[in-house]
């Protein structure tokens, strides 16, 4: 992203610039009408989001942000998907990243089997995987379990965090490992404190990925998770929205405070969202 | 040091991958479990010959995917062709574009329908400035409800190719804009015979993506419509969803999810074939 700014032919003068800046205002609060819809009615009183024909709430009042907490399964539902997208994200930074290392390092037949395979799962339907999935953990006794959800989110975490690490890996010299190894370093040794250290932003990619990924999910969750007490929020939020299906306040409201972390990482997170997106596609 | 990373896409990819393709040729019910039976091509000739269903959905599947990605294409390229050059809040804008990609798209889904349904947002704002005199039926006519589901497949979908785009046009020297001009080229000429070229590969790439998601996706319209009115919206992705876990012919739905990949591996490689062969002629 951060080559040199390409510069456009455009006349530079005031006119141009302030019209630039209204296009892209205009745009977007029209791609931003949605989530402003939700927020604005979220935080109206129980009564008015439901009656209301005005955009903004007459008085700011967080009755609907009660009434979701005090009836229903929301706070555990969030609880659960934080569990699930922590032990998510670590999974896949541990395994990807020693996978994105011998795909990076190592050539051979074998490898390069490996890495076409991942390519295909990229574009593989995840029904196709889901199906038999499902059987096997009917047949574990798995169905409902934090595990199960787990292992088949990898089934799609995986493939994408590999291709994408194996990026950052190659564009470490070699020589530095080399050098390490010849000071009498093993090579998982230089890999932990060398390549590690050094692909620290691809790490963090890769992980929040994985994070938002557990985090939006529904199909798979809809399928393994069974027990509203063990769904996570994206299911939680669908049965919500089948349970209270005139309540649009609270609704609105739950699905307000779900959006939250999401937000976090847009402030705070957002390069590596970027880079994340911009590596999918050229690994694609 | 990549066998951890090989079992487990061995063991949870791969292994369900072909038991799933196994599952397409057998009489297999979620209701009776235990109780499958090889039948061969039975589940793929009935599908491809004696379900009138499986073709209208494929024809919308089809209609949808086609629509989004170029939709998104189009308003992708827009924007980052406005987004190129030194603005102030650049990071103010990109997490407003960004925000589509990374909300969940059950909150998108709820979104949409309290802004769209008869009694909606949009719907109570339009009537109360008299601009409307009836509500718009967005999620209820099988014409609305197909451009609904587009729409907001759009706006899941651009934001991806704006970053992309603008990070590769980002990537071309503006040296070349400055020599076109010194040659007295003209912004529409310099646009057409600098920036389109230099974008086409990576225009291949990200339609060829943003056209596999779509196809597969499942999401987007189930939250927002469940694949209804009548089964208007409904997708190949939807279909097997239903059939499998609705109605338990685990066998039948492994079968659509079969055809669907097959049929999107043959969608792909045509484009890649055709995109391919303007790139060399061009």
């Amino acid at each position: 992203m951060r080559t040199k700014q390409a510069r456009v032919p455009v006349r530079r003068n005031g006119n141009t610039q302030v019209a630039v800046y209204l296009v892209i205002f205009i745009a977007a609060m029209l791609v931003l009408l949605p989530i402003f819809t939700m927020v604005a009615t979220s935080l109206k009183t129980n009564h008015e989001s439901q009656i209301s024909t005005r955009f903004f709430p007459e008085k700011i009042s967080f009755e609907n942000y009660g009434l979701v907490i005090s009836r229903s399964n929301f706070l555990m539902n969030m609880g659960n998907s934080a569990v699930v997208a922590v032990l998510l994200t670590v999974a896949t930074i541990a395994l990807s990243s020693l996978a994105g290392y011998a795909l990076s390092r190592f050539k051979g037949r074998f490898f390069s089997i490996f890495s076409t395979v991942l390519l295909m799962l990229y574009i593989f339907p995840k029904m196709l995987a889901l199906i038999p999935l499902f059987t096997i953990f009917v047949k574990l006794r798995l169905i409902d379990t934090k595990l199960a959800l787990i292992a088949s989110y990898l089934t799609v975490s995986l493939p994408f965090s590999i291709w994408m690490i194996k990026g950052f890996f190659d564009s470490v010299p070699w020589e530095l490992e080399e050098a390490a190894m010849i000071e009498g370093v093993s090579q998982f040794g230089s890999f932990v404190r060398i390549i590690l250290p050094l692909s620290t932003p691809g790490l963090a990619a890769v992980g929040i990925y994985a994070f938002i990924y557990a985090w939006k999910e529904f199909m798979q969750a809809s399928i393994i998770l069974r027990k509203d007490a063990g769904k996570t929020i994206s299911v939680g939020l669908y049965v919500f929205v089948q349970q209270f299906n005139i309540d649009w306040g609270s609704m609105l409201a739950a699905a307000t405070m779900a959006s939250v972390p999401i937000a976090l990482f847009l402030i705070f997170a957002q390069k590596y969202i970027v880079q994340g997106l911009t590596a999918g596609a050229v690994k694609g | 040091m990549i066998s951890p990373s090989v079992l487990i896409i061995l063991l949870l990819s791969v292994y369900p991958v072909l038991f799933g393709s196994y599952i397409a040729f057998t009489k297999y019910n979620l209701m009776s479990p235990g109780a499958s039976e090889f039948t061969g091509l039975k589940n793929i000739t009935r599908l491809l010959t004696n379900d009138p269903e499986f073709y209208e959905y494929l024809g919308f599947t089809f209609t949808y995917t086609i629509s989004v990605t170029l939709g998104s294409y189009l308003l992708g390229l827009g924007l980052a062709l406005l987004l190129n050059r030194e603005l102030k809040f650049r990071g103010l804008i990109r997490a407003a574009i960004l925000i589509p990609w990374v909300i969940p798209p059950v909150i998108a889904g709820i979104c949409w329908k309290w802004l769209l349904m008869s009694d909606g947002m949009l719907n109570r704002l339009l009537m109360s400035a008299r601009l409307i005199r009836e509500p718009v039926l967005f999620l209820g006519t099988a014409d609305f409800s197909r451009m609904t589901v587009i729409v907001t497949g759009i706006w899941s979908n651009f934001p991806f190719m704006t970053l992309v785009i603008l990070a590769s046009l980002q990537g071309i020297p503006g040296e070349i804009y400055e020599s076109a001009k010194i040659d007295g080229a003209r912004a529409t000429q310099s646009f057409r015979y600098i920036t389109l070229p230099l974008l086409r590969e990576i225009s291949v790439t990200v339609t060829s993506l943003v056209f596999i998601w779509t196809y597969l996706n499942f999401e987007n319209i189930y939250t927002l419509t469940m694949g209804g009115p009548a089964n208007k919206t409904m997708t190949l992705s939807i279909f097997s969803y239903n059939t499998a876990f609705n109605r338990g012919n685990i066998g039948y739905a492994s079968a659509i999810t079969v055809i669907e990949l097959v049929s999107l591996t043959v969608l792909v490689q045509v484009f890649r074939r055709v995109a391919g062969r303007r790139e060399r002629t061009a």
